[in-house]
């Protein structure tokens, strides 16, 4: 696998990652999670 | 997870079932996991993947997360808030903006009646490969491996010479809907209270098969190869107009927005209920299965690739072509296992496909036909199931991919966006868009600012004009739609005819007294 190949998934597999603990690190805030 | 035994085990009590009272998630989790089935679907397998190896690899994810951002989450909250704002599907939420609007929420339920009809004989072809899979009915080795379309076009669609001959009807096609419409009847008719909890499974029983198919294609020679095809970017395609098409167009049929069902699936959520956190988290869960399934795809592009000896880019491949020729030719080429393999991948994309139908069918028709006529949720979900396995009928004949091809042209690309781009328009210029901006913060747990105004009153419809422009209108209109002649109409004309209709049965709906509304 070529090296832009593989920085291309670190890259985004962070992205994702980063982005979902975000938004679940957030939930819950105003409401209860079990609405 | 519920055990499926206990989910539809109804009990006698009054449930949220009534008539009069609306249906209702039975958590946050199952809203959240009902919302990412319907969004994650067939494309995000069939389409993203190819799309990205085609406008710059890595390139093309810079574009795609960007449009996520700017055209699809705003989309997607727009159309969840609507819908928790006025507890109603999209007819209704457009006519409480103005009793004038709810044509607009009326031709969107036209597209996804059109799309959940033809989506459902994917999922039946789907069934048919899966079963065949257990005994390679397509056969194993190089020789079966070129002639993967014959078993396509010849033994699953018998296909016809044109759209206007029909030849006979494809009887086991045909019974494999039945079936499906049998499936989907028994998990809508009692709500969302048993969707939601369906819907868990049929989102993580996906994500459980694309990783098992994942390590499969990893672990097979060539991946390697493939996956650089897929992930190594051109920076220089940013430059270029096409990958923002690619981008934004991907982005926008991805999410399942513009096809009346969020406004449904937000209605049935707590007026208190989040909606910005869970536009996000559906987002972001949307395009990380398109991330993965990319790597199933190409890792297993790369294996076929190297077995024919030939380079990735004569295999790669997108839609039904990858699905139902490149992928089996893949499987046919597999050291060991093949069948088993087979029957993951197929059935991976049946229960891809089955949420995905069952949003469109539940929260795109019935629910808005509930909301104006009232009654009984199993019959309209009787009536419709029976409907729209009739209008499926046609895509089971010889012709049927033809007009597969035309229908899914005019609803699934035109009204998916020409619906959506008026909605943004009627939401930020017609009304006031921060008073939904300020409903959708004082329950909700990230909050938004005026900016998202502004996404939905300009980014957002002129990314989708943009889209329907550059890929639609400029070539369909000038030519007819893929050569294909109905009687005195071409392909382009039939189009038109398609969204002329819908638009017409809009505006009556407007016109029908709703249930409960003053003479």
């Amino acid at each position: 696998m070529e090296l832009g190949s593989i920085l291309v998934t670190v890259v985004f597999a962070l992205i994702f990652i980063g982005g979902l603990a975000f938004c679940f690190m957030h939930a819950g805030k105003v409401g209860e999670w079990e609405d | 997870m519920v055990p499926l035994y206990k989910i539809f085990n109804i009990s006698k009590r009054r449930n949220n079932l009534a008539d009069t009272t609306r249906e209702r998630w039975s958590s946050r989790t199952a809203f959240l996991f009902a919302a990412i089935g319907s969004a994650v679907g067939l494309g995000n397998v069939w389409r993203f993947p190819y799309m990205a190896y085609d406008n710059g690899g890595g390139a093309f994810l810079v574009a795609w997360m960007i449009g996520l951002l700017v055209l699809g989450i705003p989309w997607l909250m727009m159309e969840f808030g609507l819908g928790k704002m006025f507890q109603k599907g999209a007819p209704g939420a457009f006519a409480g903006i103005g009793r004038k609007w709810e044509w607009l929420g009326w031709w969107p339920v036209w597209v996804a009646f059109l799309i959940v009809a033809y989506y459902a004989v994917v999922i039946a072809w789907a069934l048919r490969y899966a079963i065949s899979s257990f005994t390679m009915q397509w056969g194993t080795g190089e020789a079966a491996a070129q002639s993967t379309g014959d078993f396509f076009y010849g033994t699953i669609l018998n296909l016809s010479s044109g759209p206007t001959d029909f030849g006979g009807m494809e009887w086991l096609t045909l019974g494999m809907l039945g079936l499906i419409w049998i499936v989907l009847f028994i998990i809508m008719f009692k709500g969302a209270n048993v969707i939601g909890k369906v819907a868990i499974y049929t989102v993580v029983i996906p994500w459980i098969l694309l990783m098992v198919l994942l390590i499969r294609g990893l672990t097979l020679p060539g991946a390697m190869e493939g996956l650089n095809y897929y992930l190594n970017p051109d920076w220089s395609a940013l430059l270029t107009g096409d990958i923002w098409f690619a981008a934004f167009s991907q982005i926008a049929f991805t999410l399942s927005v513009g096809m009346a069902g969020m406004y449904a699936y937000g209605s049935f959520l707590a007026k208190k209920a989040d909606v910005n956190n869970n536009a996000m988290i559906t987002g972001f869960a949307n395009n990380a299965t398109s991330f993965l399934a990319g790597f199933a795809v190409f890792s297993t592009l790369g294996f076929l690739a190297s077995s024919l000896s030939v380079a990735v880019p004569d295999v790669a491949d997108s839609g039904l072509g990858l699905a139902f020729i490149t992928f089996p030719s893949a499987i046919s080429m597999m050291p060991a296992a093949n069948g088993f393999i087979g029957a993951l991948f197929f059935l991976t994309l049946f229960f891809l496909g089955i949420d995905s139908a069952f949003f469109l069918a539940h929260g795109g028709v019935i629910a808005p036909l509930r909301d104006k006529f009232g009654g009984k949720l199993w019959k309209w979900t009787a009536g419709v199931s029976i409907v729209g396995f009739l209008a499926g009928a046609i895509f089971c004949t010889q012709a049927g991919l033809y007009w597969l091809d035309m229908v899914d042209r005019a609803v699934s690309f035109y009204g998916l966006l020409l619906t959506g781009a008026l909605s943004c328009i009627v939401v930020g210029w017609f009304w006031k868009p921060q008073i939904l901006r300020e409903n959708l913060n004082a329950t909700s747990d990230v909050k938004i600012g005026a900016w998202w105004d502004w996404l939905i009153k300009l980014v957002v419809p002129i990314a989708l004009f943009f889209v329907m422009i550059y890929g639609g209108f400029m070539n369909d209109i000038p030519n007819a739609y893929e050569g294909y002649q109905v009687g005195p109409f071409n392909g382009s004309h039939i189009l038109w005819l398609i969204l002329g209709v819908g638009l017409i049965i809009s505006f009556a709906l407007q016109m029908v007294r709703t249930r409960g509304e003053e003479a």
